[in-house]
């Protein structure tokens, strides 16, 4: 479906890749503009500081709206370019099952996984800090006490997150989860329905997860050899 | 808030958090969580405010402002509810509460003043965005209206007014926009934030000193 939409970005970003998966499986036409983060160069961006002041990435840009914030960008495109319905139902209980997760998310996959991450590879890497080893392990069980509950609630009955198919959730979710490959953390160990639900989502996202994912396994096999 | 401004009838089921009233194996079945508010409707259970008052404004057709069937006015809305948790909340009002009250007091965690100093610092800038990125020169957040993100954000940032830290202090906007959100709310403002100011009292006489703001 033609469009005007401009989409900032770069895929080394959980919530990034979650939007670039929707616009590719989609097939929503957009213009791509990366703006690279561990560079610092997406700092000197001023469409990016127009969009959003804060700074951080994703944002979009479509005629004449903007947004910020990967969830709210998530809801926007499904609902504009009325993309398959199993992404964002029009059903309101199936809906609010989604919404339910991706207000979860923020205070747990996206503050767990973050956490860590930031800890044992961004701060390291980048402002040469040593890694404590007990904020480290209370930042593992933060992680695994949600990775549990995921696997426990979320995935409890459905093949996907509170859903039969994938929707938004999952694709949130799952980038949150494919990043600490990075880091040698597998959040599928020991939980049955979290591995076959990252198997369905590599199956059905296919190439656009792959392509999407290319930097993830560029930054992975550099750390394995550090 | 929502509920009592939408006339939508519900039966309130109280929990006293402070006694660990979500902790109970009853309330586990309606929120596996176990964090509120969450509800309940036949089979159909619902946790995070956020999700709650997206479906209550669709399934109840409420007046459009809350909650703008318009796409683009909506995603200004979505936009400023996910911004919430990590920012009104976890460098906000939550992170507040949580430094000077919750750790120190009820779980007998020592917080160092350099923390808790770095949590007041974390409040301010996180109201330096709210006003640049969302009030702008509006009325409320994002447009004109009173919508479900502006009852988020007064749940937040007005819970440490009862320990003494009015966030409308030396900000006009904001306080021009927390009285707008009072006066469109009327009564039912005050019969939320009753609790509060009663539990309040308490959670303000237990500070070790009165918090500088």
């Amino acid at each position: 479906m033609a469009s005007n939409l401009i989409f900032y970005y770069d895929a080394i970003s959980q919530p990034c890749r979650s939007v670039l998966m929707l616009l590719n499986m989609a097939k929503i036409s957009y213009e791509g503009k990366i703006l690279p983060l561990f560079t610092g160069e997406y700092r000197k961006s001023a469409e990016l500081a127009a969009i959003n002041p804060q700074r951080y990435l994703p944002v979009i840009k479509d005629s004449n709206v903007q947004l910020f914030e990967s969830d709210a960008i998530l809801k926007y495109v499904a609902d504009q370019y009325k993309v398959a319905n199993h992404w964002y139902p029009t059903d309101l209980a199936k809906r609010a099952r989604i919404n339910e997760y991706m207000s979860w998310h923020h205070s747990n996959t996206r503050q767990s996984c973050i956490g860590l991450f930031r800890m044992v590879y961004l701060a390291p890497k980048f402002f040469n800090k040593t890694v404590d080893e007990k904020q480290r392990q209370e930042a593992l069980d933060k992680l695994n006490k949600t990775a549990d509950f995921i696997e426990s609630y979320f995935l409890k009955d459905t093949q996907y997150i509170n859903s039969d198919n994938i929707s938004i959730a999952d694709l949130l979710a799952v980038c949150e989860f494919s990043q600490l490959i990075i880091v040698n953390y597998d959040v599928t160990q020991g939980r049955p329905k979290t591995a076959k639900w990252m198997q369905n989502i590599k199956s059905t996202l296919g190439n656009v997860y792959e392509e999407a994912h290319e930097i993830v396994y560029k930054y992975q096999k550099e750390a394995a050899n550090a | 808030m929502f509920l009592d401004a939408n006339n939508i009838p519900y039966e309130p089921k109280y929990l006293d958090l402070l006694k660990g009233g979500h902790k109970t194996e009853e309330y586990k079945k309606i929120s596996p969580p176990q964090i509120v508010p969450a509800i309940k409707q036949g089979d159909f259970k619902l946790f995070e405010s956020v999700a709650i008052l997206q479906y209550l404004a669709e399934k109840y057709s409420v007046p459009d402002h809350w909650y703008p069937k318009d796409l683009q006015k909506r995603a200004r809305i979505n936009e400023y509810l996910h911004w919430h948790h990590m920012n009104t909340r976890w460098k906000g009002g939550l992170l507040v509460m949580l430094k000077f009250v919750f750790l120190p007091h009820f779980m007998k965690v020592e917080v160092s003043a350099e923390d808790q100093k770095a949590a007041i610092e974390a409040l301010k800038g996180t109201l330096d965005s709210f006003e640049k990125n969302f009030l702008k020169d509006n009325k409320f957040i994002g447009g004109d209206e009173i919508t479900i993100a502006d009852l988020m954000a007064i749940g937040e940032l007005i819970a440490v007014d009862c320990l003494g830290i009015y966030v409308g202090k030396g900000r006009p906007k904001v306080e021009a926009w927390h009285n707008r959100c009072k006066e469109a709310l009327g009564s039912h403002y005050d019969e939320a934030h009753k609790t509060l100011y009663q539990v309040g009292a308490t959670l303000k006489a237990s500070l070790s000193a009165p918090i500088d703001f």
